[in-house]
């Protein structure tokens, strides 16, 4: 009902309003209004006298409405509300007419036109009044337990005084441990108290409490609800120990392969992945530190762990070296002898100086393996009924047989040759690879009733009846049928395979003394050519590119080079004569499609001594009969579905009969996917798409790289290598294998080598564990998440990049007595102990053009305690203190202050410091002393920056998640600056420690009790009040189109599936009124602030227009 | 013929740094440009076209402006080239001030009535901006016959390339756009931490002790890196780096002098250029005939 007594009450607020608006004026006008039944003005409403005469009049004159016309609502909108309450009128019958901000001090040129605008506010005002509902504040149940995130200082007192007063908090940590940054640093100003001896009670008290539940390792992933009901789900990150079975006996670290560098001494110390980050952490638990897959396993087709088998090697531990490898491939011989090695073109060590050579190291494992008689087993899981017959017993028919017969299939493999290893046998040449290698690791599947069948052609002629005998089959069958050139006299030429087969089969062919010209760039045409050196034979390789685009692995090139082959380029053969090749000169051009450039033929030609010409051009699949069967060929190739499955629905196939002639190890990897959808398909299960490539974006540690060639493999002697078909490459030694090993820069973090889970005890490990949820209920929150601060590299001009350039923190770990240098200050570059040090403060602060505007507040106090240490350390050390002024504003800090200056002798210099350079050894500081007005250059040994602070990294997307707004520097946004710096918009989510701003310990600890205090004012009340002031439904006009849902960010609004209407959770919503502004029916508005009343009161404000 | 493009030489690349102007125009040509010297340019004002207080001091490289824009129109292309840094500082800035004050415009346009007005669309570049980023440095590196491989260059840039912001040529502290250029040129480029440190500039004048200094400083921490050369873009630091090394020695007796050559120089060398008609050796205190023996 609209009211029909109001009341006006317009506020001088001393001269702020008087002083402009004619308050006089404003009541007369109002008071012509018919719905006004009285209407005055006052000096100071908000004083008290000021209320009671709003109690008194609405009382006196039976108001059932009241305007106040003073300051902003956000003042004292509640003050006004409260006095009409007390006088019996609902509250919400109470409006702010806004005649300060809105007209005395916009207009303070223009009383008239400040009160013409004062006057037409209050109207406004009114006509927004009228149709005001009484309304009553919700209330909602609070859950009597609290959240801290961060376990610092700050985080931890609060924890701890929640904790006290009974009520039940939840503490997480991102960290493997509480202590946040305090834990790190060597002494605190001004006390110079031990950090450790001071905070470790803390960290201890937080552990043990009976109220306290601790999640470490974690993180906030989700936060929903409402303050007094938030329900927060934490990931727990995995740290592959089982922490309630781990003892902290350190076994795993003992034994760990991997070094990492040590985040909890910012990068100043090196850790092993299995870590704990300090002596006294807690909870004193180990974690694993995984990075995510590296590079090298992401870029091998089958995915071996590389990083794996490598670590292994360089603890020297080749038993479970050759273990990692076996747990995803039998044939680590094979591999490591001509695997094109993906992994090693992926390796980070490779953008240094060499990769590792990773092959080499599985070759080394594999003959170790060998030589100490451990076999590799086929383990059958269980035997199945159904049966498989592989055509092709080379690289991708070997592995699809051995992962069938391990999952218990029945599996016969048939080869037209009379040896098993199809290409590997018969294409690879037996000093790359003897077939005793491939023998040797084929026996397992024998072992295991893999049936090898050779000397059997499979063909149009037999292929139905194989077909029918078994339930599944894949074809395998390579690429052995050579490509022809169709160049004249081609007949009098043979190919490569040919040559390469008969030296395979141990025959002879005598070359001796003849010309051999070999054509073709790839790795048969330089096989070819080798082998036909070993036959006697004075070989040249005539390729139509250059060396530059040779597919061929450059290792081989160079060993062919060094083993006396020739090379002759830009070349093409046009005609094959007796005793002669006739060639064709060519030229490159732009570049193909294989991106290299394209040979264009010159029309010139010439002649070369030829008494044999062997023609390696490229090899094909012979699938010719396949297609007669219906199986689809295309370009001579097998043409299989995203499952490696043929247009016949029970035949596979995989390998470079589908691929074109490719290398080993991806016809192995897609050997295995066709394996395993064959299974697939045989269970009647979904099969999976074939997916090979994996990216990592994993690059390791640069700073663990320390200069270190890469080994060469020891070789045979270059006559044996020219006369014989002996294995040429000897591989690695003992001592040189695992120092090649040592050069890997550990990128993946855990390598998950396994030799931590055989050392421990209690069998804590398991290298599987995958992260994990939990949810919490909790009524109220606490961020209390720290700060960071700037890393040197920010500063170049400072020399930012040396390594004896650090930034506070950094310095404050060698300064740490349990730090990496035991308290003594020395340079990270050689560890000597520096003559002198520069401090250099406001390195970054106080500077909007290169850093943040803000001063960092605490870095004068710890610059000037750091200065003051390194003299305690060793008094002879040179100090030079840059300034620009120093801000010593707390207890007892101007005191320390002049400690340092007159007890401790430290050079104290107003001025910035505009460069740091290297000059031989040390560091020129370029600065100026303004006190005597001269410029100041000396020569150091270390520099310390005292680089601004900024919240923490991470803590933008905690943020995002509680809906807290922060600022472009990362710290969190309170309130109000002056009077409410722990609070944040959102109700029940508040503030503490260095996260809101940076500051001292004292301040932080303050805080953290101070916002504990806030969270449990508001968890001691079994109900809270929530402001009535929602959006509401009329579900007749609602059409349920959702527009609102879509606008609100607080997640406050469903659509009713059975009535189709929008429904409002009043817990959730803030009344925002984001929903009515979209609704194109006006069906949800926010109560009080009802269109009508809006359009209302923009109608009087708008009257001039 | 090349692309013609507008180049403002300014009044020492006439003179004393004639080895500034013929490399410049001369590597230029093998990158396939005509750099066309603007008719009737007048001098830049060096220090005093800097001036900010009076209106008058813009005048002159406002005029320039306009007749860069008449002759842009004749050969169709907006591009104004300034290899001199002084030069390129004075016309970018008065471009930048006159087109954010467009009072100040207005009256240098009725003051120079006899003037087109200036209507703001001249790009004034340095040759370096204009070798990053039209040129590009894939085709530098084309043209190169003589890789510099071995020699030590020292690049320097002083200050009027990287102040103020709004005029920078790159990052004022740690700037790479001249060792990108080295690289290319197949020089070994000395990581020299004062390349962006003040020559001592007009100090030269009237104080010649203090420009001393600094060039004992500058060259000696140089020297003491291992640079052969010192390559710079701007007359005075060139004059300042190299003349002034007399001065360094008398007061310093162990001080050792390094010849100082402009970077347009290395890149005809480079380029094959050698003939001293290009190079113009003469106009160096220390001559860097020795140093650059091998690549000439």
């Amino acid at each position: 009902m609209a009211m029909k007594r109001i009341g006006l009450f317009v506020c001088h607020c001393g001269r702020n309003i008087a002083g402009t608006v004619d308050v006089e004026r404003v009541v007369k006008e109002i008071s012509k209004r018919e719905d006004v039944a009285f209407a005055t003005h006052y000096i100071f409403m908000c004083s008290q006298p000021g209320q009671q005469l709003i109690e008194d009049s609405i009382k006196k004159y039976n108001l059932d409405g009241v305007v106040v016309a003073n300051c902003s609502p956000t003042l004292h909108e509640r003050t006004m509300r409260n006095a009409a309450a007390r006088a019996g009128l609902n509250p919400y019958r109470v409006e702010i007419a806004n005649i300060r901000e809105w007209a005395a001090w916009p207009h303070e040129d223009n009383p008239e036109a400040a009160t013409r605008v004062a006057i037409r506010i209050v109207n406004a005002t009114i006509e927004k009044l009228k149709a005001n509902a009484s309304l009553h504040p919700l209330e909602v149940p609070v859950k009597k337990r609290a959240l801290v995130v961060g376990g610092g200082v700050a985080g931890m007192q609060a924890a701890l005084d929640l904790a006290d007063a009974g009520i039940e908090t939840v503490v997480v940590e991102k960290e493997p441990s509480l202590g946040g940054n305090m834990i790190r640093l060597s002494e605190t100003f001004p006390t110079l108290d031990c950090p450790q001896c001071i905070l470790t009670p803390k960290m201890n008290d937080v552990g043990g409490h009976p109220n306290i539940k601790l999640y470490t390792y974690s993180e906030v992933e989700e936060v929903d609800g409402y303050l007094g009901n938030f329900k927060v789900k934490i990931k727990r990150k995995s740290p592959f120990i089982d922490w309630n079975k781990c003892t902290g006996c350190g076994e795993c670290a003992k034994v760990c392969p991997t070094t990492l560098p040590s985040d909890f001494d910012l990068k100043m110390a090196t850790r092993k992945a299995t870590h704990i980050p300090f002596e006294q952490a807690v909870p004193f638990k180990y974690t694993i530190t995984y990075n995510g897959v590296p590079p090298c396993n992401a870029a091998c087709p089958l995915h071996l762990n590389a990083q794996g088998y490598v670590a292994a090697a360089k603890a020297g531990r080749f038993d479970r070296s050759i273990d990692v490898v076996w747990e995803r491939l039998p044939f680590a011989g094979i591999a490591g002898r001509i695997c094109t090695h993906p992994c090693e073109s992926a390796c980070s060590r490779g953008a240094i100086d060499k990769p590792v050579g990773i092959r080499e190291v599985k070759r080394f494992v594999a003959d170790w393996a060998v030589k100490n008689d451990r076999k590799y087993i086929l383990h059958v899981k269980g035997e199945k009924e159904k049966s498989v017959a592989i055509i092709g017993a080379g690289a991708a028919g070997l592995i699809a047989a051995h992962d069938l017969r391990e999952m218990g299939y029945k599996v016969t493999v048939y080869d037209k040759l009379p040896v098993i290893g199809g290409m590997l046998a018969v294409g690879i040449p037996p000093y790359r690879l003897p077939q005793e290698v491939i023998d040797y690791e084929v026996q397992p599947l024998i072992d295991a009733s893999v049936e090898f069948v050779l000397n059997y052609e499979v063909n149009e002629k037999n292929f139905e009846e194989i077909r029918k005998k078994y339930d599944a089959v894949i074809l395998a069958i390579g690429t052995h049928k050579e490509r022809h050139l169709g160049i004249p006299g081609e007949e009098k030429a043979m190919h490569a395979l040919e040559l390469l087969k008969k030296a395979n089969l141990g025959e002879d062919v005598d070359l001796k003394g003849k010309k051999v010209v070999v054509i073709g760039g790839g790795n048969s045409a330089v096989d070819a050519a080798r082998t036909a050196l070993r036959f006697g034979g004075d070989v040249t390789i005539a390729y139509r590119r250059t060396r530059n685009e040779m597919p061929a692995i450059p290792e081989e090139i160079v060993d062919a080079e060094e083993e006396g082959v020739k090379f002759k380029f830009l070349v093409s053969p046009a005609e094959i004569l007796d005793g002669k090749i006739k060639l064709e000169k060519m030229k490159l051009g732009e570049k193909d499609a294989s991106g290299r450039r394209k040979p264009i033929p010159t029309g010139e030609y010439e002649m070369m001594d030829a008494d044999v010409v062997v023609l390696a051009v490229g090899e094909l699949p012979d699938a010719s009969w396949a297609e007669k069967l219906g199986i689809n060929v295309e370009r001579n190739r097998i043409k299989v579905n995203e499952f490696m499955q043929t247009s016949l629905q029970n035949v596979f196939a995989a390998g470079d009969a589908v691929t074109g002639a490719w290398d080993w190890v991806h016809a192995a990897a897609y050997g295995r996917w066709a394996a395993k959808n064959v299974a697939h398909y045989l269970e009647g299960e979904e099969m999976e798409k074939v997916q090979i490539e994996m990216s990592s974006n994993l690059r390791g540690y640069k700073e663990l790289a320390y200069p270190a060639k890469r080994h060469e493999t020891k070789k045979l002697g270059m006559e044996e290598r020219r006369t014989t078909f002996k294995e040429f490459n000897l591989g690695y030694t003992e001592e040189d294998v695992v120092d090649e090993a040592k050069r890997c820069l550990g990128c993946g973090g855990c390598a998950k080598c396994g030799l931590c889970v055989e050392v421990c005890e209690s069998k804590a490990i398991d290298l599987h564990m995958q992260d994990w949820y939990v949810e919490e209920e909790v009524g109220a929150i606490i961020v209390a998440t720290g700060f960071e601060v700037m890393p040197p590299e920010a500063f170049p001009e400072l020399g930012g990049k040396y390594p004896d350039v650090l930034n506070a923190l950094q310095f404050e770990r060698l300064l740490a007595p349990a730090g990496p240098t035991e308290g003594i200050p020395r340079r990270p570059s050689d560890g000597k102990i520096p003559k002198a040090i520069a401090f250099v403060h406001c390195v970054g602060s106080r500077d909007p053009q290169n850093g943040v505007p803000y001063c960092s507040r605490i870095c004068c106090m710890y610059t000037i305690k750091q200065a003051m240490l390194v003299k305690h350390a060793r008094p002879d050390i040179a100090v030079y203190d840059f300034y620009i002024d120093i801000r010593s504003n707390g207890k007892g800090y101007e005191e320390f202050y002049h400690r340092a200056k007159e007890e401790y002798g430290v050079n104290f210099i107003r001025g910035k410091v505009s460069k740091v350079y290297k000059v031989g050894d040390r560091y020129r500081v370029q600065g100026v002393d303004t006190l005597t007005g001269r410029i100041v250059e000396v020569d150091v040994d270390m520099v310390v920056l005292a680089t601004a602070a900024k919240g923490s990294s991470s803590v933008k997307e905690l943020a995002k998640k509680l809906r807290i707004p922060y600022d472009e520097w990362g710290w969190l946004k309170e309130t109000h600056l002056k009077l409410k710096p722990l609070e944040t918009p959102v109700g029940g989510v508040f503030i503490a420690g260095a996260a809101q701003f940076v500051k001292d310990i004292t301040d932080s600890v303050s805080q953290g009790s101070g916002a504990a205090a806030k969270a449990m004012a508001l968890l001691s009340k079994p109900e809270l009040e929530k402001e009535p002031l929602l959006a509401r439904v009329d579900p007749e006009i609602c059409a349920g189109c959702g527009r609102c849902k879509d606008q609100c960010a607080y997640g406050a609004i469903s659509i009713d599936p059975v009535r189709h209407v929008a429904v409002v959770n009043e817990a959730l919503c803030e009344g925002c009124g984001a929903c009515s502004a979209n609704c194109p029916t006006t069906a949800i508005q926010v109560v009080n602030f009802k269109k009508g009343q809006i359009i209302r009161a923009v109608d009087v404000l708008a009257e001039v227009f | 013929m090349g692309k013609k493009v507008m180049f403002y030489p300014g009044c020492t690349l006439k003179g004393v740094a004639k080895n500034l102007e013929d490399s410049t125009v001369e590597s230029a040509r093998v990158l396939g440009y005509d750099l066309v010297e603007l008719p009737g340019w007048t001098c830049c004002g060096a220090v005093y076209g800097l001036a900010q207080d009076s209106v008058k001091f813009t005048i002159a490289n406002v005029r320039n402006l306009i007749k860069a824009q008449n002759f842009g129109k004749e050969i169709g292309d907006n591009r104004l080239l300034a290899v001199c840094s002084m030069c390129y500082n004075n016309l970018k800035r008065a471009h930048i001030d006159v087109m954010k004050n467009r009072d100040k415009l207005k009256t240098l346009d009725l003051f120079m009535d006899e003037e087109a007005n200036y209507e703001g669309n001249i790009n004034v570049m340095h040759y370096l901006q204009f070798l990053k980023n039209d040129v590009g440095m894939d085709k530098v590196a084309e043209m190169v016959k003589k890789p510099l491989k071995g020699l030590k260059v020292a690049p320097y840039y002083g200050c009027l390339l990287l102040r103020p912001d709004e005029v920078a040529i790159d990052d004022r502290e740690d700037p790479h756009i001249l060792e990108e250029l080295f690289e290319i040129l197949g020089a070994e480029v000395v990581d020299y931490p004062l390349k962006n440190e003040c020559c001592g500039s007009y100090h030269t004048v009237d104080k010649k002790e203090i420009v001393g200094e600094r060039t004992y400083k500058l060259v000696s921490v140089a020297k003491g890196m291992g640079a052969d050369v010192i390559a710079t873009s701007c007359p005075l630091c060139f004059f300042n780096l190299d003349k002034r090394q007399e001065i360094a020695k008398q007061k310093h007796s162990e001080f050792e002098h390094m010849p100082i050559v402009y970077f347009t120089q290395l890149m005809a060398i480079a380029f094959g250029l050698t003939s001293q008609d290009v190079l113009h050796f003469d106009k160096h205190y220390i001559s860097p005939e020795e140093v650059l023996q091998k690549w000439l």
